[in-house]
């Protein structure tokens, strides 16, 4: 207490006085100190932090192996291109060499020819090793068909690529402007008969996607019984999937209706998926580019890694990283998917090397657009129903020769290149009480060589080989999961709404959200939301469902093995025999060009003896020759498609009608 | 203390239940600092104490020449001193920018013709140093083992004598030149710090050493030779020890190239045995000549 008071009675001021109650204001002041600071420990959790860092990352690296599945058996010719260009000489001077048809030797499914012993290549060599006996394919063979070649330029083009937007496509062509939106569309009508009762069956030109009991909505059909199908108010269910012979089971599905009640408008009559009301969405995804070009990634040979055909397989891995935060697919989502794209390089070997000078000169009539390419410009398209009214037929691609019969529609995915940066996928169903997509058909890239399909027009006496490499350029890499679980959520009580959820009780009408993944506010009014939780990485529900792989120096790493294939377009499964005739000595020159061709079988002169008066040798090129007729026979495969000459079988040929032939010693 | 001063006018006296409002103030000073150490504190010394997350990923580097043209392939040439009646010499003239042979380092033959694994097992090591003062830390190192290959053979496919057998080495891409050793050809090292680096250079240093597994010796070589021995004063040439390389992130590519000294370089009829961009001579391939910087005294 600072403040001191004397009080003096009031006797002591005066002799009359009297003592009276004194009050003294005394203040009551509080200070005070804030307690002292105790030792203050924690313990940082490793784990935590881990999985904290881990959570927060973007980052993707992705690296691994490329086995490539690929052969050579749509090759331009059966020649050997020899360089005989004179040292110091600045003008090319290559020729060529023909192979005939029993030097021609298939080598781990490589079609091509033993090097003769004593070679230019080995005598510059000056060794007894090089090219010796060596296995050389027809072009295009090893170094512009497999993922590793040693001539320094890359045969594919490797790039990461995100789902990002849609698109709509005309799958059979009808004059309504009916299109894939408006559901799968039917193309083939046929009965079904089970317990002899007669069921209806239509045909859709892609997968439909769907199972039995799945209930489905048509539209645009024709009701042969004066609207007593209730066709627009009512749905059907799936009677079962195939026809008759439970063939086709993906693109055939039976509706319990009397096949003379109901008919189908081609291209015109379409069906849609039905799940709680909700029906499906039909549409293509596209992806674009996170990554550009080569210089985005390093491939080399995988060590001592090759497949079962001897072919080596490449190592691979993305110099750069691929960040998605702010990304979101075509559903608006975060993303969950990303691709492997590989596309055919034009570029696949020096534009000064022997082989693209050679096939460049024997290209040099052509228009202008193509007679410097080795490879055609890649076409996109769907395995769809073999159908002439059918659009995107990755296998009826050049099926339009003139007068030829039947002829496909060309109509593709066309201008495709590795340089592109969006490309188009695959067909997919969306629907919104699943919250997922289904896919339908992947997606295939159509190449050919431009001498091939081109044939016809370079030399008047051939016939074009339209017949070219298909292959699947997009191969999903999962690098999160939606749960198996649907949630539902009240914005007035529940937090962290996802911004990509859906109303469930009515339309959206929101655009699709951007950017970084956000939650839903509270509201007044009820809204109720419906979506999928993206499961964090290394969460496994009780399905099973969700992503493992390693996070290290602040990136996510994504080991990717992957198969590619590279398919024949319409491998001929059917063999038979051709006969030409020939004059000689007329046609002296063709009848040499004709043994040359890789198809050629034999020859004989018919009733030689009677003809030319001998059973002595004779030698039919001699200019002084009789006239003599000459049948050649050749071997000649067909496929599915009309597709112009074939050189080689596909592998579902027997082969055992076929004469085998064994090394020689030479090699 | 401040209060409020409420006025009651006498006219409002009478009126019952008239009542004033007391207000009842309380200022709080905080007890302790819990709430900011739990809040904040703890957070911001967690997040101190956490190590930032260094980023490991390599990538691989391709050798280039002086215009940083990636190489294909490119030959390393090993010279040592052998001992002559009247000292030591190098077992090549030193204007032969070229190898010695295995017999000058004690390979027979036979070692040769049956490849023994004292012969196979020797190699050279390239030890790569973040820099050149006695401060420097060992970063990287490769091992090249023994080739018999075209060089060391005959037109005949026969290996060649020992004294004709060079000690060289060929070092290739493995995608272009698959028939070569890749071991060594490329460098791997983090992508992180060559990004960083100021124009996306990164600067090591090599040091050569033939690691000979017949003599159990391990011997120095510097790219540029000792014209005499005898006199070597070991501060003038240190500048020698180490070849200076560096790596680079080129628009995309990563690559390296050595890059010798005036005294290290061959380029344009240097001293050094380091060419990267042969025009005529011995071989048309990039070549690292590299000699034996003392004899081996006593071998």
């Amino acid at each position: 207490m600072e403040e001191k008071y004397k009080v003096l009675l009031n006797k002591e001021k005066s002799v009359k006085s009297v003592n009276k109650t004194s009050h003294v204001p005394v203040n009551l002041q509080n200070s005070s100190n804030l307690l002292p600071l105790s030792d203050e420990q924690t313990v940082v959790n490793s784990y935590e932090q881990f999985e904290k860092e881990r959570r927060e990352c973007n980052t993707y690296r992705f690296y691994g192996i490329l086995n490539t599945m690929a052969s050579n058996g749509l090759y331009n010719e059966n020649i050997r291109i020899i360089d005989e260009t004179l040292p110091n000489s600045n003008t090319p001077n290559i020729t060529s060499n023909i192979i005939s048809a029993n030097s021609i030797f298939v080598n781990d499914g490589w079609y091509g020819y033993f090097e003769p012993p004593d070679t230019d290549e080995a005598q510059i060599q000056n060794d007894n090793e090089s090219s010796r006996c060596q296995f050389k394919t027809f072009d295009p063979g090893y170094e512009r068909l497999l993922m590793i070649d040693d001539d320094g330029k890359q045969n594919y083009l490797l790039k990461i690529t995100y789902p990002f937007d849609t698109r709509d496509i005309n799958l059979v062509e009808n004059n309504n402007g009916t299109s894939l939106k408006d559901g799968l569309q039917i193309i083939e009508k046929g009965e079904v008969s089970i317990n002899n009762r007669k069921y209806v069956y239509f045909k859709t030109p892609i997968n439909h996607g769907l199972n039995n009991e799945d209930e489905i909505k048509l539209y645009n059909f024709i009701d042969n019984t004066n609207n007593g199908l209730y066709l627009s108010e009512r749905t059907f269910a799936v009677t079962k999937l195939g026809d008759e012979k439970n063939n086709n089971l993906s693109r055939i599905f039976v509706i319990d209706v009397n096949p003379s009640d109901i008919d189908f408008n081609l291209g015109v009559s379409t069906i849609k998926r039905v799940i709680d009301d909700v029906e499906s969405e039909y549409y293509v995804r596209r992806l674009k580019c996170l990554t550009q070009s080569e210089k985005d990634y390093d491939i080399y040979p995988a060590s001592y890694g090759v497949n079962y055909f001897d072919d080596r397989e490449a190592g691979f891995y993305f110099k750069k990283d691929v960040d998605v935060e702010g990304l979101r697919d075509n559903l608006g989502r975060p993303l969950s998917e990303l691709f492997l794209t590989i596309v055919k390089n034009d570029n696949d070997s020096n534009y000064s090397s022997v082989s693209n000078v050679f096939w460049r000169d024997k290209q040099k009539n052509l228009p202008s657009k193509i007679k410097n390419r080795f490879w055609t410009r890649i076409v996109g398209g769907y395995e769809t129903e073999q159908n002439v009214n059918v659009n995107y037929n990755i296998r009826a691609v050049g099926s339009n020769y003139p007068n030829g019969d039947p002829n496909y529609p060309q109509n593709y995915y066309e201008n495709l290149d590795e340089s592109n940066e969006i490309f188009d996928n695959d067909i997919v169903e969306y629907n919104e009480t699943l919250l997922s997509e289904i896919v339908l058909e992947q997606l295939y890239h159509r190449i050919n060589t431009v001498y091939r399909d081109n044939l016809n027009l370079i030399d008047s006496n051939k016939k074009d080989k339209r017949e070219g490499y298909i292959y699947n350029p997009h191969s999903p890499i999962k690098i999160r999961e939606f749960s198996n679980y649907i949630e539902e959520g009240d914005t007035q009580n529940t937090l962290n709404i996802p911004d990509y959820s859906h109303l469930k009780f009515s339309a959206q009408t929101e655009s699709l959200p951007t950017g970084v993944l956000r939650t839903r506010e509270l509201t007044k009014v009820s809204k109720v939301y419906r979506w999928r939780d993206l499961l964090e990485i290394g969460f496994i529900d009780g399905n099973g469902g969700g992503v493992e792989y390693p996070f290290e120096s602040g990136a996510h790493y994504i080991y990717i093995d992957k198969n590619f294939y590279l398919f024949r377009q319409d491998p001929p499964c059917y063999v038979d025999f051709t006969v030409q005739d020939v004059t000689l000595p007329a046609e002296k020159d063709k009848f040499l060009t004709l043994l040359g061709e890789p198809t050629f079988y034999d020859y004989n002169v018919e009733d030689i003896i009677s003809i030319l008066g001998t059973n002595a040798p004779v030698n039919l090129l001699d200019p002084n020759l009789q006239t003599t007729s000459v049948d050649i026979r050749f071997i000649t495969y067909s496929g599915e498609y009309e597709l112009g000459e074939r050189d080689t079988p596909g592998g579902c040929v027997d082969y055992s009608s076929l004469q085998k032939q064994s090394i020689t010693d030479d090699c | 203390m401040t209060v409020n001063k409420y006025k009651i006018p006498i006219r409002d006296i009478n009126i019952s239940g008239s009542s004033i409002n007391l207000n009842l103030n309380l200022d709080f000073s905080p007890v302790d600092n819990t709430e900011l150490i739990k809040t904040k504190l703890i957070d911001d010394e967690k997040e101190k104490s956490i190590n930032p997350i260094i980023d490991y990923k390599k990538v691989r580097f391709f050798p280039s020449d002086n215009n940083w043209d990636i190489i294909r392939k490119f030959k390393i040439n090993m010279n040592f001193f052998t001992e002559k009646s009247n000292g030591y010499f190098y077992s090549n003239p030193p204007s032969y920018n070229g190898a010695s042979a295995y017999g000058d380092i004690g390979f027979r033959f036979d070692d040769l013709f049956c490849r023994t694994d004292r012969l196979m097992s020797s190699f050279i090591r390239f030890n790569y140093y973040d820099s050149t003062d006695s401060t420097s830390n060992l970063i990287y190192s490769t091992n090249i083992y023994t080739q018999i290959l075209n060089d060391q053979k005959n037109d005949y496919g026969f290996v060649l004598s020992k004294n004709e057998c060079p000690v060289s080495f060929i070092l290739g891409d493995s995608t272009l030149e698959p028939d070569t050793v890749h071991e060594g050809f490329y460098f791997y090292w983090f992508q992180d710090l060559v990004d960083n680096s100021p124009n996306k250079e990164y600067v090591v240093y090599l040091e050569v050493t033939y690691q000979n597994a017949e003599s159990g010796q391990s011997t120095l070589h510097y790219s540029r030779k000792t014209v005499n021995y005898n006199t070597i004063n070991f501060n003038q040439i240190n500048d020698n020890r180490l070849l200076k390389v560096v790596l680079k992130n080129d628009d995309g590519i990563y690559k390296y190239r050595f890059e010798p000294n005036s005294q290290q370089t061959a380029f344009n009829g240097g001293p050094g045995g380091i060419n990267l961009n042969p025009q005529s001579g011995l071989s048309d391939l990039p070549y690292l000549t590299f000699w034996q910087i003392e004899p081996n005294i006593g071998n």
